[in-house]
């Protein structure tokens, strides 16, 4: 039969199938939809003359509340129309043999497990009929019927659990249908279930580096028609025990099987930036860990350049230089030998302004800001401050560093172009909250130093550094801790993004953005704790004052 | 030399200091404010024994204190800090040195007792404010009006710790609570 359906949806009539996991942890699980497309892994378009379909009982795609674990009496899953027949699906069969009809025993059998250790789940006892007549759709019904079948060698007996990290699961299995009219064709399979029970807990896993390639070369712009670009997770491009996720801005189609990996092809993609977003679950750690990694890349029609990035760092390598270590940036363009951003851990990349401006350096304007803050390097209006006096003082810098410890502080050394001004403070900009304060406090810290010659700083742990903005001061040096108060994306990730820059603010709101309401110092990074010495040696002072007094 | 040439030095020298933006200039401004008022030996150094006055008052500022500490524990270096960094060095200055002397400047004029606790409440506040306008712009200005108030409250309980847990509370809520409003 070569009359194919399209994907097959119905109203479930469940409240809570629970699936027990191997490790012995009761989860339960709501089915919230299933799909069954026969032929149609995708569960795309599937049209045909047979057709409409469903054309039976149930809207697509809604679950049904009902009960099933516990009564087993019914079917569990309302019935469809498949080609103008019934089909009813049973999740509890005992027996799914080739021999198994309608009139079978299709309930009492095990219940379906879901193991989140391995990310498989055994739905071996799922059962359905049409017509009367037996499909044997459980995971593991590999019925003799199918066996010679052109489709059926490459397919996977193996239920895999997809876990979409936010509670939800998916489940996605195929398996043959054994008896006519549909002998040997395979049905495909997807649950979407919701977690309601015992669900499994995680931890925040660190951010996950991605890399892009295109033939051997890596790169952050790509070339349209150059090939296939491959996007590898630095977990590998299947891990045991490990789940993965793949998104992205535009609509670019995976055409890998491989779940941490993201190919496609650059011929079918129109030029344009794309954000690629990976969402992990390392099963292997107890409890499991969850992250995600993102990249932009840049897909441009031809390139009259080189625009390999081997360092990936955003900086082209025609622009880079190889000499740098990774913890290094070019604050301006095409000059690695003076204005070098440093951090003292990690690796500094550029941010998502820097890499969309294409000044292939950390420094950018405010019209770059305007320009390229929004999501995806797109426009964005909340750019205006009010309080930014003056905009220029040595510009502002967008980078990232990332494969931090989690969780751990960094500093990050800036070479100024311009000295520090009177009534300074650093602007920090993100396109949800447009110019906010650096925060002072919980570890981390603004510092300035004289630069030893133009361009050049102190070490990053130098003494030279002087807690607050220092006027005259050519060297800015950032404390941030990841997943703190300045850390843009709030996360203990191993990420630190920070776009922000020095500005002058107007006098008449000084006090509002940088003073704390007294002339001196009052914050937690009190000048070299001389202040605190003055103090304790006026107290011994007056102390001794007094006890002379008594003396006398 | 009169027996207030060094207040009126010590005035200057404090502004001379102050007036400016330097690197160190927390630092050398803590130490002058502190440090100064022992240079004039005119000038005697509040009483501590009469600190046990107003006990009960003293008592309900401390622990409104600690409560805001409390409330806000990640806030304690910084709470320390506004009571022993600023609230200390420009209490002692201004109000238990520079006001006071202020003050017998004018009676030994034979100027009227309100004229005298104004005058002298008004200068030195001035002085205050003044030291704030360098870091502060314009907003430095407002703290014109808190100074007076400090000083009323001094002269009026003769207490220099009362003035201080003033002070320092002022500035705490003005830090954790008022100034994110103003940001907003």
């Amino acid at each position: 039969m070569k009359k194919y359906i399209n994907r097959l949806l119905t109203a479930t009539a469940l409240s809570g199938l629970c699936l027990y996991s191997a490790t012995s942890i009761s989860n339960e699980f709501r089915i919230d939809d299933f799909r069954f497309a026969m032929g149609d892994p995708t569960f795309s378009s599937w049209g045909g003359a047979g057709g409409a379909i469903p054309n039976g009982s149930g809207p697509y795609g809604t679950l049904v509340e009902g009960t099933y674990q516990g009564t087993n009496t019914t079917n569990v899953l309302v019935d469809f129309n498949f080609f103008n027949a019934p089909v009813n699906v049973y999740t509890r069969a005992t027996n799914q043999g080739s021999t198994n009809t309608a009139a079978d025993t299709i309930t009492g059998g095990p219940a379906p497990t879901i193991n989140l250790t391995t990310s498989t789940a055994d739905l071996s006892s799922w059962f359905a009929t049409w017509n009367g007549t037996e499909f044997n759709q459980g995971n593991n019904s590999n019925d003799a019927a199918c066996t010679g079948h052109p489709a059926y060698s490459s397919l996977s007996p193996t239920a895999r659990v997809t876990d979409n990290l936010d509670g939800t699961f998916t489940i996605n299995w195929s398996s043959c249908i054994s008896t006519a009219p549909f002998a040997g064709q395979i049905g495909f399979w997807r649950l979407s279930v919701t977690c309601t029970v015992g669900c499994p807990p995680s931890t925040l896993g660190a951010a996950d580096p991605l890399e892009a390639t295109q033939g051997a070369n890596v790169t952050r712009t790509v070339t349209q028609g150059a090939g296939n670009v491959v996007i590898t997770s630095s977990f590998g491009a299947a891990p045991a025990g490990f789940g993965g996720v793949w998104t992205n801005s535009g609509t670019v189609t995976d055409i890998d099987a491989d779940f941490g990996t993201f190919t496609f092809d650059s011929s079918a993609v129109t030029p344009g930036v794309y954000k690629f977003t990976y969402t992990y679950q390392n099963n292997t750690t107890t409890p499991p860990t969850k992250g995600t990694g993102s990249i932009l890349l840049k897909v441009v029609a031809s390139a009259s350049v080189d625009v390999l990035d081997t360092d990936n760092d955003g900086i082209i390598n025609e622009e880079d230089d190889s000499a740098l270590t990774e913890n290094q940036l070019q604050g301006e363009a095409g000059n690695s030998q003076t204005y070098v951003m440093q951090s003292s851990e990690g690796k500094l990349v550029l941010g998502q302004t820097a890499f969309c401006s294409e000044n292939n350096a950390a420094r950018v304007s405010m019209s770059d800001i305007t320009t390229y803050s929004g999501d995806v390097c797109s426009a964005t209006s909340n750019t205006d401050d009010s309080l930014i006096k003056d905009v220029g003082v040595g510009g502002f810098y967008d980078f990232e560093v990332h494969d931090l410890v989690l969780g751990s502080a960094v500093n990050i050394v800036i070479p100024l172009t311009a000295p520090i001004p009177a009534n300074a403070t650093y602007r920090k900009y993100t396109a949800d909250s447009g110019w906010e304060l650096f925060a002072v406090g919980n570890g981390d810290a603004l510092a300035s130093a004289p630069a030893t010659s133009a361009g050049i700083c102190p070490a990053s742990t130098s003494s030279a550094y002087i807690s607050g903005l220092n006027q005259g001061d050519t060297c800015l040096r950032l404390t941030i801790t990841d997943g703190g108060l300045n850390d843009a994306d709030s996360s203990a990730n191993g990420i630190i993004k920070d776009p922000g820059g020095i500005a002058q603010i107007e006098s008449g709101v000084d006090a509002t953005l940088r003073g704390n309401g007294c002339s001196m110092t009052a914050n937690a990074n009190a000048r070299d704790h001389a202040e605190w010495l003055l103090v304790a040696g006026f107290i011994a002072l007056l102390g001794w004052f007094k006890l002379s007094r008594r003396k006398a | 030399m009169s027996r207030y040439t060094l207040l009126l030095i010590n005035g200057a020298i404090l502004m001379a200091c102050a007036v400016f933006i330097y690197t160190a200039r927390s630092t050398v401004l803590t130490a002058l404010l502190l440090l100064l008022p022992f240079i004039d030996r005119a000038w005697q150094a509040p009483n501590w024994q009469s600190q046990k006055s107003n006990l009960t008052i003293t008592i309900i500022l401390f622990v409104s204190y600690s409560l805001l500490i409390a409330l806000n524990l990640d806030e304690l270096y910084l709470a320390l800090s506004l009571l022993l960094l600023v609230a200390l060095p420009e209490e002692w200055f201004f109000r238990a040195y520079f006001m006071v002397r202020l003050q017998s400047f004018f009676k030994d004029r034979n100027i009227s007792n309100v004229v005298t606790l104004w005058g002298s409440n008004i200068t030195s506040s001035v002085l205050f404010t003044l030291m704030h306008v360098p870091t502060q712009g314009l907003f430095g200005l407002s703290v014109f009006v808190p100074s007076l108030f400090f000083g009323w409250v001094y002269q009026k309980s003769n207490n220099l710790i009362i003035v201080i847990l003033l002070h320092a509370i002022s500035n705490l809520l003005f830090l954790l609570y008022l100034k994110k409003l103003i940001i907003n």
